[in-house]
């Protein structure tokens, strides 16, 4: 009795055991690990990386932006991340201060091998892999005049966490890697709506 | 029949040990496979990182969207406008470009002093100026930055594919052709690519290079023989 009991208890145990670990699989996207802040502690201190913003509350600044990416913001961050947990507001202030919590600039910075990036100003919370940055600034390379939507899209993806994809649906994927999308991926927007 | 039951409750004990045992494996391995956290996790090993060179590299590390394209050191080395074995001199000139709306950005340029060109190609000078962005941190100047930065400049030889700076104002500069253009050995890796966040041998495209090689002068000469 006692034996049949307890054969028939691990059993049950071990048939939840799968069945919620195939559910968590058949949840799990293509690339799991593209969510997380990566902002490293180089000389220059925290400045470098992918960050999670402070909540859901996502303000936008278009500082001074050109015509074209002060439209690309407009388009990106209404039809890509405004449809997510995050709740967007665009502000276009003269300069950046800490009432927004992405900053986009665009200029000529010259040849450096970059259509655009991102970096925390600070300060900072938290720890890896979620330390929120309060002041984000990303920066487009007119150098190059990357495409405006995509590289919104982008780098806008870097100040709230996720971090570069091999997911070809998704804007987050490198140029560099072959990656030509405008758009988040379904996995993308899956992370900031378990996030925010 | 009781002595024997006791006699079972040892084995009983047993096989439920061994089973949950099973269980939790399975659930380990299981688990694993449910939330992959990257091989290359860019944050792993960002502690032990700051008594090390580590620290000089990830001030280089950007997280942006690269130009060109990764490719094959072969490609590299057709492509780039210059192959070289090199090892850093030291810190040269700050470039400042300052934009509307408060914004500044900064090039240091550290001067390569050139072991031997690469590839085939020929005609760069002994030292070559190869420019760097950094980011100051809130509060940190750029000077401030340049100390530092001189303080810790690895001194080993590198192989660097660079591509001369096209820029206004930039004749003459050089940058590395992207994030995997600096070859270099770390603490992170005997050969690797410390410019990019993701350790270079989870790239396949460098695997069968990197079969062949195990130090920076034996990559140097595979390089040099790809022309």
């Amino acid at each position: 009795m006692y034996r049949s009991n307890l054969i028939r208890a691990l059993a049950a145990t071990f048939a939840a055991t799968l069945v919620a670990a195939a559910g968590s699989i058949s949840a799990s996207p293509a690339s799991a690990s593209n969510f997380g802040s990566t902002g490293t502690t180089g000389i220059t201190g925290t400045t470098n990386g992918v960050w999670l913003t402070t909540n859901a509350s996502f303000v936008v600044g278009r500082i001074s932006l050109t015509s074209a990416y002060s439209n690309a913001v407009t388009t990106v961050m209404n039809g890509q991340y405004d449809p997510t947990d995050l709740t967007v507001s665009i502000a276009s202030p003269t300069f950046c201060d800490s009432s927004i919590d992405t900053c986009i600039y665009d200029s000529d910075y010259g040849d450096n091998g970059l259509n655009g990036w991102n970096a925390c100003d600070g300060p900072t919370s938290g720890s890896h892999p979620n330390m929120r940055c309060t002041t984000q600034w990303v920066r487009i390379n007119q150098q190059y005049n990357p495409p405006a939507n995509r590289i919104v899209c982008h780098e806008v993806a870097h100040s709230v966490g996720l971090r570069h994809t091999s997911e070809q649906a998704s804007c987050v994927k490198r140029t560099a890697d072959g990656g030509n999308s405008s758009t988040l991926s379904a996995h993308d927007q899956g992370h900031l709506n378990a996030t925010y | 029949m009781r002595p024997t039951e006791k006699a079972n409750e040892p084995r009983r004990a047993r096989g439920a040990a061994t089973v949950a045992a099973l269980l939790l494996g399975v659930s380990i391995s299981l688990s694993a496979c449910a939330e992959p956290r990257s091989e290359s996790d860019p944050t792993a090993g960002s502690a032990e990182a700051q008594n090390s060179d580590e620290r000089f590299w990830q001030t280089f590390r950007i997280s942006g969207d690269e130009v060109e394209p990764y490719v094959s050191l072969d490609s590299m080395a057709q492509t780039a406008d210059a192959t070289v074995l090199a090892r850093f001199g030291k810190v040269g000139k700050v470039r400042t470009i300052t934009a509307e709306g408060n914004d500044t950005v900064h090039y240091v340029s550290v001067e390569l002093t050139v072991t031997r060109e690469l590839a085939g190609k020929g005609g760069l000078p002994s030292v070559v100026p190869l420019e760097f962005m950094v980011i100051p941190g809130r509060g940190q100047s750029i000077d401030e930055v340049t100390g530092k930065l001189s303080a810790s400049l690895p001194k080993d030889d590198m192989i660097l594919f660079l591509r001369a700076k096209k820029g206004t104002g930039e004749t003459g500069l050089y940058r590395v052709v992207n994030s995997r253009g600096l070859w270099a050995s770390t603490s992170r890796d005997t050969l690797d690519t410390p410019l990019a966040e993701e350790p270079v041998k989870d790239e396949a495209q460098y695997k069968s290079d990197l079969a062949k090689v195990s130090t920076i002068p034996e990559l140097a000469n595979l390089v040099d023989n790809l022309r």
